[in-house]
């Protein structure tokens, strides 16, 4: 039950009936909300809903203990309860296979007779956990640094844990921002119903329209062996998963925040034309910002930060980023692209690129900003090659058909075509929102007649552009 | 800051402005874009296939089939054939859709042929077999639980059968795009506009689906497949169902009309069900088996699933000299 499928509009068409029926009773609201979101998380699996139950009783009692433990030991243990349950079941779910797969793999090569399919289990889809797991973390956490009260009622936090909109594929909302909105009644807005509009659809046309239509492209050419393909199919086939995964996850987030609108609730931003960034830093600033926001408040800034000079600041950064990559799977492939990640980061820091060039620090003039744009997309580009491909090998099998075998043929120039008519405009419209000091929302401040043009741009395109083929949202497996 | 009686006013233009778009679009597509699409006269041309197969003199034959159909067959050219051969006359019609297999074919007979009275002497359907213990073959054949197109099923599907098509998808997602497309034809027409606009807008779009699909799959996907399938095959394989056939045969029950399966050439055809073959032989029903003509080298393949235009001159008497006895058997059946 995903949000390109009839279900989950039939769904939500119930929640947004019942939600309005209840009137200003919020806490009704917010239990039919808690229900409405176990209900759609069983949909994935039904053992997933135990796992989501489990995580909440732990941090939620985690949460009452650290306020009501008058030693500082005693609120560590209570912490300790809940980051251990939360990563418990996210470690065992995501990655226990993973790593007992590999431990088993030396010992198979040591000649010790375990083999992998000896130790691995069939274990439930590990879809949301990642998700709901951080969301838990960051409010036990908070909560032990004094940052926030913790709650009371069992439901309200149970819905901010589990709120179905960004169960699945994030945000990955603080306690701070999201609690205090399902605690309180939630204030009638003017803009929910415009703003929600625009988010739903604008991300129905990111996933359905620019994202699905990539993967068309991306799928077959990352699946194909790869003597088989030119350098410039390569090269365009990481463009498409590049556009491919933008549209899917920023899709989504925008799909999220829109619904959630729609209900009273403020999401935080995702996503903020991540592909228009100068610097690693930047991305980071504009890429799966709830994310990169978290990784960064606990667990970036406890290992020290950049208060430990330069190696301990580059050491950290490697240390972030690499776990942030093995928090998108269990993969080889995440690691590298963490390391990856890392790697630049501290790169352009060495070279003195840190500072956001977008607002007039560092390269300034607009051809400097442009280049800063074109290697930063470049960037990023090689790291979802590694990100999206089945094994190192084919990383290294990639790279050297680009270089070896380039050639241009009738098949590239369609294929950019395409990616041209699909995501072109969708691309300017970003930089014009970036024009407009990155406000995301800048179309909805405009004059009703050019919102109408843009609309029905993004209906019709929907409507005509429906792929054929509809691709599961990416960061599910996250 | 906009207060939010204006804001709402704002919002009311836009939502209508988008919705008179949408609804244009829709006229269109209701009344214009039949002219334009080439399956869309063809499947307003059905009634008039059957008629005119109906008035014919001699044995009236009616093909269903897809894509391989009208790759393969010379329609014209295997109606001389089997007059030739039988010495009498034999009227033959086609209905072949690209990608169409048993639900849709059951649709056709149905509204065009059996609810008009006009049901042929002979049904011969084309179909292919495929290997049912591998799930990543796409089975273009008589099985149920084959692809359906929800949104071609919508141009010819007789009102009073909507709610038996609703049941045969497998899905609700499925069953909602149905009767989404058969009340808004915009969603029903959405994917030939797709095609045509992106034939005509993108320089070698064709080539590239064509190169896209032939590029061969490396060892990881390979090695994931492969696993795929040993964890289904570990759980349970579904034997195929043939309800929908079983339909198909019913319709031709009563006026006497034979069925006759063609089994078509394919590239990597495996066995033929042996269900199947038992449900074929229980009711009468030959199978013709022309999976691999040893006359049909490479040289005569266009891809994979289809011949080309030499190919389609080779394949077509063979095609004749394999239906003739069956026809003349249905002959002398009926005549008794």
């Amino acid at each position: 039950m995903i949000a390109n499928t009839y279900i989950f509009w039939l769904f939500f068409a119930a929640v947004f009936v019942a939600y309005r029926l209840l009137g200003r009773r919020h806490r009704w609201q917010n239990l039919m909300l808690l229900v409405a979101s176990y209900y759609f998380y069983s949909h994935v699996h039904w053992a997933l809903v135990v796992l989501l139950f489990i995580c909440t009783a732990a941090c939620y009692l985690a949460g009452l203990g650290i306020a009501r433990s008058p030693t500082d030991r005693g609120k560590k243990g209570w912490v300790a309860l809940g980051v251990l349950v939360s990563l418990g079941i996210l470690g065992f779910f995501k990655y226990y296979n993973f790593f007992a797969g590999e431990v088993a793999g030396l010992l198979e090569q040591a000649g010790l007779g375990i083999s992998r399919s000896t130790v691995t289990l069939q274990l439930i889809p590990a879809v949301g956990i990642s998700f709901f797991a951080f969301k838990a973390i960051s409010y036990v956490v908070d909560v032990y640094r004094g940052e926030l009260a913790p709650t009371k009622r069992f439901v309200d936090f149970a819905l901010f844990v589990g709120f179905f909109p960004a169960l699945l594929a994030g945000p990955i909302d603080r306690a701070k921002t999201l609690l205090p909105q399902i605690h309180d009644a939630r204030p009638k807005r003017h803009d929910n119903f415009s703003t929600g509009l625009y988010l739903v659809l604008f991300g129905l046309f990111k996933k359905m329209v620019i994202a699905d239509n990539m993967a068309a492209i991306a799928t077959p050419i990352f699946n194909a062996e790869v003597g088989s393909l030119s350098g410039s199919e390569v090269l365009l086939g990481v463009y498409a998963y590049t556009l491919q995964i933008y549209g899917d996850f920023a899709g989504y987030s925008d799909i999220a925040r829109g619904i959630a609108r729609w209900l009273g609730f403020d999401l935080v931003v995702n996503f903020r034309m991540p592909y228009l960034a100068t610097t690693p830093s930047d991305f980071w600033n504009r890429w799966h910002i709830s994310l990169s926001s978290w990784l960064r408040d606990y667990l970036y800034i406890p290992l020290g930060g950049n208060r430990g000079g330069r190696f301990g600041t580059y050491r950290n950064l490697m240390l972030t980023m690499i776990l942030g990559g093995l928090w998108h799977g269990e993969n080889w492939t995440f690691i590298f692209w963490g390391a990856f990640h890392g790697f630049i980061l501290c790169a352009y820091r060495v070279l003195g690129f840190r500072n956001d060039v977008t607002r007039g620090k560092g390269f300034a003039p607009p051809w400097a900003r442009a280049i800063g744009m074109g290697v930063m997309f470049h960037l990023v580009a090689l790291g979802w090659l590694m990100f999206n491909a089945h094994s190192m090998t084919q990383v290294g099998q990639m790279l050297a058909q680009l270089v070896t075998a380039f050639a241009w043929s009738p098949i590239s120039t369609a294929i950019v075509a395409q990616i041209l008519l699909l995501a072109g405009p969708a691309l300017l419209y970003e930089y014009w929102l970036h024009r407009k000091d990155d406000d995301i929302m800048a179309l909805t401040k405009t004059h009703w007649l050019p919102r109408a043009a843009a609309y029905s741009y993004m209906a019709l395109m929907l409507l005509v552009f429906w792929p054929e083929e509809s691709y599961a949202f990416i960061y599910f497996n996250f | 800051m906009p207060s939010s009686t204006s804001t709402f006013r704002q919002e009311l233009k836009v939502v209508v402005v988008v919705l008179v778009v949408l609804a244009c679009v829709e006229g269109f597509m209701r009344k214009v874009w039949p002219r334009f699409s080439a399956e869309l006269r063809d499947i307003a041309g059905y009634a008039a296939q059957a008629d005119t197969l109906a008035a014919a003199d001699g044995q009236r034959v009616l093909i269903l089939g897809n894509s391989m159909t009208v790759c393969d067959l010379d329609i014209p050219a295997l109606r001389e054939h089997l007059t030739a051969r039988l010495d009498r006359d034999v009227a033959v019609e086609a209905i072949a859709m690209d990608g169409a297999a048993i639900t849709e074919w059951y649709h056709i007979a149905k509204s065009n042929f059996a609810r008009r009275g006009r049901m042929p002497d002979v049904i011969v359907l084309n179909y292919h077999v495929a290997d049912p213990t591998n799930s990543a073959s796409f089975d273009w054949g008589v099985r149920d639980e084959n692809y359906i197109n929800q949104e071609r099923l919508v141009y010819y599907l007789s009102p009073a059968d909507a709610t038996e098509a609703v049941g045969a998808f497998n899905t609700f997602g499925d069953k909602c795009h149905f009767v989404h497309g058969w009340l808004c034809r915009s969603i029903a027409g959405r994917g030939r506009i797709r095609r045509l606009m992106l034939s005509k807008a993108v320089p070698g779009y064709q080539q590239s689906l064509t190169r896209f699909r032939r590029l061969p799959q490396n060892r990881w996907i390979k090695d994931k497949q492969a696993r795929a399938a040993q964890r289904a095959g570990a759980t349970e394989a579904t034997p195929p169902t043939y309800d929908r056939l079983t339909r198909l045969i019913g319709l031709g029950a009563d006026p006497g009309t034979q069925m006759i399966l063609v089994v078509m050439p394919y590239e990597d055809q495996a066995h033929v069900d042996p269900d199947l073959a038992a449900l074929a032989a229980q009711r009468g029903i030959p199978i013709v088996d022309l999976r691999s003509p040893a006359a049909l080298t490479d040289q005569l393949w266009e891809d994979r699933a289809h011949l080309n235009d030499e190919g389609k001159a080779v394949f077509t008497p063979i095609y004749a000299e394999a239906l003739a006895p069956l026809l003349d058997a249905a002959d002398t059946a009926a005549q008794e």
